[in-house]
């Protein structure tokens, strides 16, 4: 009996790690670790196919949970921008001088054709308001202890039905994605290849994502700059600036 | 030789500029056919036809901005080159003000926009439904836009006269707002009536203009003419009413296609509702586009300009595929399909079918 119970307590300290926090906490602290109260960045996406590479930058600005503006600055886009606000979605072409005010499922839709949609730009995330999430194991990934989530989607409006996630256990910044139809077959897989740590958070510096449909074909996320402690000013997220 | 000086002028000055400023220039090549179908003959052309747009922005910094850009063509389509834009764009504590030829998007809608009241968005006739831009026309202008909020401000706006008279100036003013999840635009514009078969001189054109989403993205737009001096007035208004109406939808097809569909309308309530031979100014026309990405590089896009009174059309199907960073290949097909005597008509001495393939650089 006396084994027995210490047996059990050794399996409970054993499995603690792994059950000390939910499915749906490790998802909000994931969520929470890319949400800044104000934030400067810059940085470039990269696109590589069999074609050769493509390559757009761009400035952004976020602040809360709603406000994000984005500038392209690569020759072919220079001066687009994009400004986010509390549901709804202003878009400024320069050279056409037009002023394009969306709602509703442009603001899930990927910039530039990528897999960064506009509401990754912002603070605005809520994974869970789309997603259910399990926790399938713990695994090691690049050396660092992460767990496992599969997020299965509960609304047909998200881009993925399945999700794979490794989540550091520590930092809780997502080290690998799998992202799946619903019958499992494998689209896409994201791998942070370099992090950077800004005020504290450790977050994701480049970033690859590689199309399994495609062959040859990788996208990947570069943040040249991110400036956390920034002191914006508000007029920056009003259409004076979006068209200035 | 008048040419050539302009154009040897314009590289002394293209190459002052290019010290200050990055030029992006974008070259377009096209080999261009097309068929006409006059009922007693069919005759073909064949032939390229270039333009490189050159453009010389301003650094993004400081308080004032600007940008110049020109177009050279080949064949001269109608002049060798073309201003597209030369500004400048200054910002003050209360105000922004903007000098020199542009163009200002009044209301919404890409091919009909009755809002669009000084640079015009409601002719049917010559759009080139293979451009990027369907209203892309520029004027040289002033402005002043005063914020009032950060979504909300009154801008006014003065259009010199291009033949120096200073009893054609125009001029127009709006407010931009918002009233919960609908933008609302109220404004007018005192300007020349040049509509051809109503021709009263001045008048001063109020206009509403309004976009929201209910399920899709929604817009619409009405505006009216009153005669000045005011003689006509009724005449005026009853001719000269006229509504837009759009909707546009994106929807996710497969992992990362996008389809987006839209629908736009120009009704002309007092507009001609028979079919007629001799009285083309139709009460209703309709602009329906659909474009489907598979991917980050494909682009499948088919738009029309419908005159559904007299059951014709312009009808134009193309493919864009971005090959390599700024260089893309593309192909466009236009037909009009309508009877003698319709907006649209197969039967013509100028073009009744038309094929595009070219390919463009953004540098």
């Amino acid at each position: 009996m006396y084994k027995c119970v210490i047996a059990m307590l050794f399996v409970t300290l054993i499995v603690m790690p792994l059950s000390a926090m939910t499915a749906q906490q490790i998802v909000q602290a994931m969520d929470e670790l890319e949400t800044f109260e104000q934030s400067y960045s810059e940085g470039q996406i990269i696109t590589t196919d069999r074609f050769g590479e493509k390559k757009s930058t761009f400035r952004a600005w976020s602040q809360g949970t709603h406000d994000s503006l984005i500038e392209f600055t690569s020759v072919a886009e220079r001066g687009q921008k994009i400004l986010r606000t509390s549901g709804q979605l202003y878009l400024f072409y320069p050279d056409a001088e037009e002023l394009i005010r969306l709602q509703g499922a442009a603001l899930r839709q990927g910039m530039l054709g990528s897999d960064i949609s506009y509401e990754d730009m912002t603070g605005e995330r809520d994974t869970l308001s789309d997603y259910t999430a399990e926790l399938l194991d713990t695994e090691q990934v690049q050396g660092k202890s992460c767990y496992v989530i599969k997020l299965t989607a509960k609304t047909r409006t998200v881009a993925y039905p399945i999700q794979k996630l490794w989540v550091d256990t520590e930092t809780f910044m997502v080290w690998k994605g799998e992202f799946s139809t619903q019958s499992g077959r494998l689209l896409k897989e994201m791998e942070v290849l370099q992090t950077m740590t800004v005020d504290g958070r450790t977050l994701a510096q480049i970033t690859r994502i590689s199309d399994k449909m495609k062959r040859d074909s990788a996208t990947e996320m570069h943040i040249d700059l991110l400036d956390l402690s920034v002191d914006l000013d508000p007029t920056i997220f009003t259409l004076q600036n979006l068209t200035w | 030789m008048k040419r050539l000086m302009i154009l040897l002028s314009l590289f002394c000055a293209a190459g002052l500029l290019f010290a200050a400023a990055e030029p992006v220039v974008e070259l377009q090549l096209n080999h261009i056919g097309s068929l006409a179908d006059s009922g007693t003959e069919i005759t073909t052309t064949y032939g390229m036809q270039s333009a490189a747009s050159i453009s010389l922005k301003s650094p993004n910094t400081g308080n004032v901005r600007g940008d110049v850009a020109f177009t050279l063509a080949y064949p001269e389509t109608p002049d060798l080159l073309t201003i597209d834009r030369a500004y400048l764009r200054a910002r003050f504590p209360k105000f922004r003000l903007t000098m020199g030829k542009t163009r200002t998007g009044w209301g919404d809608g890409v091919l009909f926009n009755a809002a669009d009241l000084l640079f015009g968005s409601t002719g049917t006739a010559g759009v080139d439904l293979s451009a990027a831009e369907l209203r892309s026309d520029t004027r040289w202008l002033t402005g002043v836009n005063i914020p009032l909020g950060p979504f909300r401000f009154i801008e006014t706006l003065v259009i010199a006269p291009e033949n120096f008279e200073p009893k054609d100036t125009e001029a127009g003013i709006r407010l931009y707002t918002t009233i919960d999840s609908v933008k609302l635009e109220l404004g007018g514009a005192y300007r020349a009536d040049n509509r051809d078969d109503t021709n009263t001189g001045k008048v001063f054109t109020p206009y509403a203009a309004l976009q929201g989403h209910l399920g899709v993205d929604w817009y619409a737009a009405s505006s009216v003419n009153i005669a000045y001096p005011a003689d006509q007035i009724s005449d005026e208004l009853r001719d000269s009413w006229i509504i837009s109406a759009g909707a546009y939808h994106m929807i996710t097809v497969g992992y990362q296609g996008m389809l987006t569909a839209r629908l736009e309308a120009l009704v002309h309530p007092f507009g001609n509702w028979q079919q007629s031979d001799d009285d083309l100014s139709y009460g209703l026309y309709l602009y329906p586009e659909v474009v489907y990405t598979p991917d980050d590089t494909w682009s499948f896009l088919l738009r029309s300009i419908i005159s559904p009174i007299d059951a014709s059309a312009q009808i134009t199907a193309g493919a864009t595929w971005q090959v390599m960073q700024g260089f893309t290949l593309h192909g466009y097909a236009t037909i009009h399909a309508g009877e003698a005597g319709d907006t649209f008509v197969w039967q013509s001495t100028q073009s009744s079918a038309s094929l595009i393939l070219g390919a463009s650089w953004i540098y």
